[in-house]
């Protein structure tokens, strides 16, 4: 057995060597003096426990080691069974003779009712003006804790800022559903999920099961347009380095027909529609593997330009993963451009926490009726997805009326576009 | 209470109720005089009864170890409130428990001005000397009742306190100096008007003082910031 | 900067002080020729000889008493009692006497002392060498009450307890003597205030409130709920009166959750001033009930380990008591 360095004082942790009374290979009696121990309070021979002989000596004299550090190894030799040395010093918990901790009274008493709110919890409501019964509650018995309602005011605030978090949004876990069971088949291989995969796929649940969606569709004869755009790309290109696409258009309309109808331009929360003051519009940017959508900020107050420009620039990063949080953060309305790819009608999901989305589709020459004789002209659906607690039919009609009318009467000369 | 007075300038230390606490401060005092090596000798007083308590042994022995600048003077009343000597120990003295200590018991007639002051002087050169503590204990008598509230009748007969009366201290010094020549009627009367007076304009003082302001209660708790 | 164990500290301080002002003068049992059973005036004898380093007989009330009447002559005495156990019999000295001495004389008398004695379990000291003494005498108006857990600050507090002009109970944790190492600054008279708590570990979810051996023994448990995402305030109180209610308050007003843990029996104990500060000026700020972990109400703290075992918190009975607060 290990013969360990003894505590001599009460507040002694460590011991020096002083003597050994035995040599390697002698052997020592129970009881009978084995070393001598010096600590800084006192000096004092220490028995050997039991009978044996010094097999070998682990720590020489002279030397100073920590209470409980094994010191000699001793060969028993007696011939009695060693007696039971006193049980180990760390014994079961004893549950009668527990620790007073006056918590435990509480706990067993009442088990955190749920709608018992502590002071703090009713302080911040009353600060807040916030209504208990609507935050949940992740303490004892379901009780809404202080932090609980902490978490639900940054929710509050961050929709309330003038910049709301578009790309942030927290992913949503819709606990009332249970995943349907998925069956493999032969054959069958499983791609990872990437991040944004996984941040794209929560956002999305999230926004579908927040916020009811209405897709309202209209046409627009884009036209004018067109034949503008047809006779200047080249010479843009030139003159300002970067291509004109009708993205730009579309947005200028949406951005001035987002003043005309701010209901558009907003945020629900429980305390009431918040109506954003900037206008600030993210564009969809198609990547393989997802999609981003960084922000054109206060694009109301951008010409064509200007706009095509910030859209070249934005798609670029996009493209190159070098987008800044501020790139995708505070967009209030959203611009998607599924046309490119030859879509003619979308049922596109809402960025939260906005209130509606646009959709420009592929822009098609078809036969229209004008003026009751058949014209070809170049149409394209616009698509706009809102949130139905927000507004209502008319006021997403009136939109899309407003961005027609401005699309249809697109006048080079008066519009600003910017182009010299 | 009369017992709590003080004056620091005099040097009369601060004193309290439990009692024979003040015999270890006295023995304190006289320890810091001699490490500062200031020719200064404690005295305290206290009552026989206070010999029954811890304080008294231990100052008392403490005292004689380090040889104390100090004397203890005990006077013996022979009651405290109720409880007559034979009570309250089993000695016939006070001072006999002195030898304890390892310093000098010593009996004085406590209604005797000159035997008390002999002992004291004696006392006084031996503490100034270095030779350290003396025990003193004064024989008198409580004449009066321990307190107004004190009904002695309970404990104590009238014939023993009329006993006491006519041995009286300021009666057995007029004798004394009557017989030595000293005395005059003149000479009492001064001192007895010059002492009435001195008490009578303590008493008016006392009276006509205004009660203290109920803020003056939170003063003095820690040492306050100099204003 | 040197690494010091507490006792050293006091030690060294002890001798710094006793070089400093002459008026200093040290006695009590066994500290003059031993050097204190634990060491802590060992050397000063040597140095300051027999009448500033005093061997006193067995008698705690005069070693009070007699310290008390140095005081009152102009010396600065460090009377010991030599475990805090002990020192009952001197209670009517230091309650009676030296803490009503300036408010009977109306300021013109004082006392100015500091009272060393060593006090805690956890030493396999039983019953007469274990003691928290604490709650006795924080009740105590006209004396303060120090219970420092490091080498910084006993060094830092004794120096302000010499200085305070008021009597000083100066409570050193016995198991923290040669345990707890630290760093002191050397060549410099620093001092810590009297009446300060210490913010030892930043933390938002409990504030958990301690002093002596307790504050080490609650850094490792919240260390320990660290990983499992529970961060814990640790509050060093230093000083028990008087309390510095504005670090207790400021805290609970952070995490609406407090702890006071302490060894000694929990009815009566100086937590439940703490508490009962917390509910009465922090309770808009409560948002869990403010809980104590402390010894239970027996008589004394056994000599068998396991019953010693028993008896104190710890880190882990104190890391599940922050646990379950912090789930509440």
């Amino acid at each position: 057995m290990r013969i360990t360095m003894p505590q001599l004082g009460e507040s002694v942790v460590e011991g020096t060597i002083g003597k050994w009374f035995k040599k390697e290979g002698e052997t020592v009696q129970e009881y009978e003096p084995l070393l001598e121990v010096i600590t800084d309070k006192v000096s004092a021979d220490y028995p050997s426990p039991i009978t044996g002989k010094i097999v070998k000596i682990l720590v020489p004299e002279g030397q100073t080691v920590p209470v409980g550090t094994e010191i000699a190894e001793v060969e028993i030799i007696s011939e009695k069974e060693p007696e039971a040395t006193a049980a180990s010093t760390r014994s079961e918990p004893d549950e009668s003779a527990q620790q007073q901790d006056t918590l435990t009274v509480h706990l067993t008493r009442d088990k955190g009712k749920p709608h018992r709110y502590s002071p703090a919890v009713r302080r911040l409501a009353e600060e807040y003006k916030l209504d208990l019964s609507k935050i949940k509650g992740s303490g004892l018995g379901g009780r809404v804790t202080k932090k609980d309602v902490e978490s639900y005011i940054n929710t509050l605030e961050s929709i309330k800022t003038h910049e709301p978090e578009g790309a942030k949004v927290a992913a949503y876990k819709p606990q009332e559903i249970a995943p349907k069971p998925l069956h493999m088949l032969p054959g069958d291989e499983i791609i990872p999920l990437t991040h944004m995969r996984r941040a794209i796929a929560d956002h999305m649940v999230q926004s579908v099961y927040t916020a009811p969606h209405v897709t309202a569709v209209i046409e627009v004869d884009m036209t004018s347009i067109v034949q503008y755009r047809e006779s200047i790309k080249d010479a843009f290109q030139k003159h300002e380095g970067i291509p004109i696409t009708y993205l730009p258009f579309v947005v200028s309309a949406v951005a001035q027909s987002l003043r005309e109808h701010p209901i558009l331009n907003s945020s629900w929360s429980d305390e009431g529609i918040v109506l954003h003051k900037q206008i600030n519009i993210g564009i969809a940017v198609a990547l393989e593997d997802g999609l981003l959508v960084p922000v054109i900020k206060q694009a109301d107050e951008k010409n064509i330009v200007g706009l095509a420009r910030t859209i070249y620039e934005l798609s670029n990063k996009a493209r190159a993963g070098k987008l800044s949080p501020e790139d995708v953060q505070g967009g209030t309305f959203t611009v998607n451009n599924p046309g490119t790819f030859g879509t003619i009608i979308s049922t596109p999901i809402i960025v939260q926490p906005q209130a509606a989305i646009l959709t420009m589709e592929a822009i098609i020459k078809r036969p229209v009726v004008i003026n009751n004789a058949i014209a070809i002209r170049s149409m394209m659906y616009m698509c706009l997805s809102f949130d139905h607690r927000i507004l209502d039919g008319l006021q997403a009609a009136r939109f899309l009326q407003s961005v027609k009318k401005k699309l249809e009467t697109f006048d080079p000369d008066k519009s600003g576009v910017g182009y010299r | 209470m009369p017992g709590h007075y003080s004056y620091k300038p005099l040097k009369i230390v601060t004193g309290s109720s439990p009692i024979a606490t003040q015999i270890p401060h006295a023995v304190g005092i006289a320890l810091a005089s001699k490490i500062k090596n200031e020719d200064v000798v404690t005295a305290v007083w206290f009552g026989e009864a206070a010999s029954s308590k811890g304080d008294f042994h231990e100052g008392l022995n403490f005292a004689g170890v380090i040889k104390a600048p100090v004397i203890f003077i005990c006077e013996n009343n022979h009651y405290a409130i109720s409880v007559p000597q034979n009570k309250q120990m089993a000695v016939p003295n006070v001072a006999d428990k002195a030898c304890a200590y390892g310093f000098p018991g010593v009996i004085t007639d406590g209604n005797d001005v000159l035997d008390v002051y002999k002992a004291m002087k004696a006392a006084v050169e031996r503490a100034r000397s270095g030779e350290g503590p003396t025990l003193i204990e004064c024989k008198t008598y409580r004449i009066v009742p321990h307190s107004s509230d004190d009904d002695e009748s309970r404990y104590r007969t009238k014939v023993e306190v009329e006993e006491w009366k006519r041995k009286g201290p300021i009666e057995r010094l007029r004798t004394y100096m009557q017989a030595q020549g000293i005395w005059s009627e003149e000479f009492e009367n001064q001192v007895k008007s010059e002492a009435l007076s001195i008490v009578d304009d303590a008493t008016r003082f006392a009276e006509q003082a205004s009660p203290p302001s109920p803020s003056s209660l939170l003063r003095h708790v820690f040492a306050e910031e100099a204003k | 900067m040197a690494t010091k164990t507490v006792i050293q500290t006091i030690r060294d301080t002890l001798f710094e002080e006793m070089e400093r002002d002459e008026r200093i003068i040290i006695l009590g049992e066994d500290v003059g020729l031993a050097g204190g059973v634990f060491g802590a005036t060992k050397g000063l004898q040597e140095r300051f000889g027999e009448w500033r380093v005093i061997d006193t007989p067995l008698a705690e009330s005069a070693i009070i008493g007699t310290a008390i009447g140095a005081a009152l002559n102009g010396l600065l005495p460090i009377p010991e009692i030599q475990f805090a156990d002990f020192i009952h019999p001197a209670f009517d000295q230091i309650v009676n006497e030296a803490a009503r001495i300036r408010y009977r004389s109306n300021g013109a008398w004082n006392v100015q002392m500091v009272i060393r004695c060593p006090w805690g379990g956890g030493i396999h000291g039983a019953l007469y060498h274990s003691q928290s003494v604490e709650a006795f005498f924080t009740h105590v108006p006209g004396l303060k009450v120090v219970a420092p857990s490091t080498p910084y600050d006993v060094a830092g507090l004794l120096r302000s307890s010499i200085d305070d002009p008021d009597p000083v109970l100066f409570l050193e944790h016995k198991k923290t003597y040669r345990l707890i190492k630290g760093e002191v600054p050397e060549g410099s008279r620093f001092k810590v205030p009297i009446g300060k708590a210490k913010v030892v570990r930043q933390g938002s979810d409990v504030s958990v409130f301690a002093y002596g051996l307790m504050v080490h023994q609650s850094l490792e448990a919240a260390n320990l709920l660290s990983n499992e995402g529970i961060e814990a305030e640790v509050i060093d109180l230093r000083t028990l009166s008087p309390l510095d209610k504005e670090t207790i308050l400021n805290s609970v007003a952070k995490t609406g959750k407090a702890l006071i843990v302490h060894e000694d029996n929990i009815t009566g104990g100086f937590g439940a001033e703490v508490a009962a500060i917390i509910a009465s000026e922090g309770f808009e700020y409560m948002d869990g009930p403010i809980t104590r972990l402390a010894g239970p109400d027996v008589p004394a703290i056994p000599f068998a380990s396991t019953l010693e075992e028993a008896f104190l918190p710890n880190t882990y009975k104190i890391a599940e008591a922050i646990r379950n607060l912090a789930k509440y």
